[in-house]
């Protein structure tokens, strides 16, 4: 691609980070859950928690790819999504929720075409299977509050 | 007469396994699911919340979710614990999600607060303890029920239950130590926690096979696989089963001797008190009324959810509701704790149906 004619960095590579599978790319995740593991989102806001990830796609993205984009644009690039996202999140009690970023999650196969993809070796045009980094949150469990309450057949047996 | 449509939860992709009602607040559930039928692909554990629906219906909508990276067939709310609960899965994974956890990003998953990895084949169902409270039990193709506690990182307790698939174990809601299992080999069987003991070996047994845990009570209760079983919230001794066969079936096993002696001399009976017909294929889960002695749900395979009575009026037959909006197979249902009357049936459609019977 020709990117001499548009300022650094090209609306195409731009719409490359945009667009990059950060969720089924193994190598990315793995990085991920050792940034999980190590404590760094711990006792973090929610935004901060959003520029610690974003950080870390940039910089996977910058080194797998032959483009260089800076922290300030991916967050530009990434905006109107996480609006978007943030939206149906805060309302996700009375809508369905719709479901998170990727255009094949919507996607649902019959059982003869999952088969198919199975026999044929093409697991990765499967929908929803993707690596889950396979961590435990660093954030301290809740604690209980409330009472233990008893069970109808416990009452009755007790009145 | 036209009954009031179901509040309904879509969830497209994700074909639901199994639901867990919270012991402690009335509009919540929990609802393991799983992506391609399970064959390959994510599990989702959804944590659904209950509003008011139109006619004073609870409608159900997600208020948040958990990714796993295989199918999820169980879940079960902790006793002691109002935000945590275990999920079974097909990988062989147990895991413990506090639902206050969040990490909150789009781009990374909630993450469970333990994980267990014992189970050498598909975990099929988790069960927690009302009586022990702190401890919950797991069921495995691997034919082994282990008992677990929160806070220790390895099982209490390996049952050899079944030289097969144990679909199901639930600890007695009125005897503690107690489980029932039910498996591929046909049987219902029930065990003593503090007696753990062997099998005698039977003549031409060979030292290759892992020994089975010796049963206080075998039933052989069908010729097929049997799917599902539930205690009795109101008699003790009283089980349901189900499975291949299409039947429910009731087991009195006030024959049951438990303790040292028991484990020595293994009973095999049960008197098969009731036997519901009408499913039309296999029945993939019982559960009796939280609220009523004589009811009880099923679902199954033939896209109905139903409701029987054990005891039914003179005149009338064993059946007494019908829920058939389901476009796939029904694959669990689950009463509602507090609000009587009020069942949940969820299915490989990908809907979460939640009436009033």
């Amino acid at each position: 691609m020709d990117s001499q004619n548009f300022p650094s960095p090209s609306i195409a590579a731009l719409e490359r980070f945009q667009s990059y599978p950060f969720a089924d790319d193994a190598d990315y995740q793995q990085g991920l859950a050792g940034i999980v593991s190590s404590g760094a989102l711990e006792g973090k806001s929610e935004d901060e928690k959003a520029e610690i990830i974003l950080g870390s796609e940039v910089f996977y993205f910058n080194r797998i790819s032959d483009i260089s984009i800076t922290l300030d644009e991916a967050r530009i690039a990434r905006r109107d999504f996480q609006n978007q996202e943030t939206n149906i999140a805060s309302d996700s009690s009375t809508i369905p929720l719709r479901l998170p970023a990727g255009n094949q999650e919507q996607q649902t196969l019959t059982f003869a075409q999952l088969k198919e993809l199975i026999e044929q070796g093409r697991t990765d045009e499967i929908p929803n299977n993707k690596i889950i980094p396979n961590v435990l949150s660093s954030d301290t469990p809740s604690e209980s509050k409330a009472n233990v309450r008893k069970k109808p057949w416990e009452i009755q047996a007790t009145a | 007469m036209n009954r009031p449509l179901p509040g309904v939860l879509h969830t497209p992709g994700f074909a639901h396994y199994g639901i867990a009602w919270s012991p402690f607040h009335n509009n919540r559930l929990a609802l393991a699911s799983s992506a391609n039928y399970g064959l390959v692909g994510n599990g989702r554990l959804h944590i659904v919340g209950l509003g008011l629906g139109p006619g004073g219906l609870p409608q159900p909508g997600i208020d948040k979710f958990y990714e796993t990276q295989d199918g999820l067939y169980d879940a079960a709310w902790s006793e002691i614990h109002e935000n945590q609960l275990v999920t079974a899965s097909g990988d062989g994974s147990i895991k413990l999600w506090d639902v206050m956890i969040k990490v909150g990003s789009a781009r990374i998953s909630d993450l469970p607060i333990r994980a267990w990895q014992e189970h050498t084949r598909e975990v099929f169902s988790v069960d927690w303890s009302n009586i022990a409270k702190d401890q919950f039990i797991s069921s495995s193709w691997d034919g082994t029920v282990k008992l677990w506690t929160p806070d220790r990182p390895r099982s209490l307790t390996t049952l050899q239950a079944h030289p097969s698939c144990v679909y199901q174990a639930l600890f007695s809601p009125h005897q503690p130590d107690t489980v029932a299992t039910c498996s591929t080999d046909g049987t219902v069987r029930i065990f003593d926690l503090r007696s753990p003991a062997y099998m005698p070996s039977a003549p031409g047994a060979n030292s290759f096979t892992a020994p089975l845990a010796a049963a206080a009570l075998t039933i052989p209760a069908s010729g097929g696989e049997v799917l599902t079983l539930d205690w009795n919230k109101y008699r003790p001794w009283l089980l349901a089963s189900a499975g291949v066969d299409k039947a429910i079936k009731v087991w009195d096993c006030r024959m049951v001797k438990l303790g040292p002696d028991a484990a020595q001399n293994p009973a095999v009976g049960g008197v098969c008190e009731a036997h519901l017909a009408g499913h039309e294929y296999a029945v993939r889960k019982v559960q009796w009324s939280p609220h009523r002695p004589d009811v009880i749900a099923s679902a199954s395979y033939d896209m109905t959810c139903r409701v029987w009575s054990t005891t039914p009026q003179p005149g009338a037959g064993h059946l007494l509701y019908i829920h058939d909006p389901h476009t796939e197979f029904v694959v669990g249902c689950g009463w509602s704790l507090y609000d009587e009357g009020v069942l949940a049936s969820c299915s490989w459609d990908c809907r979460l149906n939640v009436f009033r019977v």
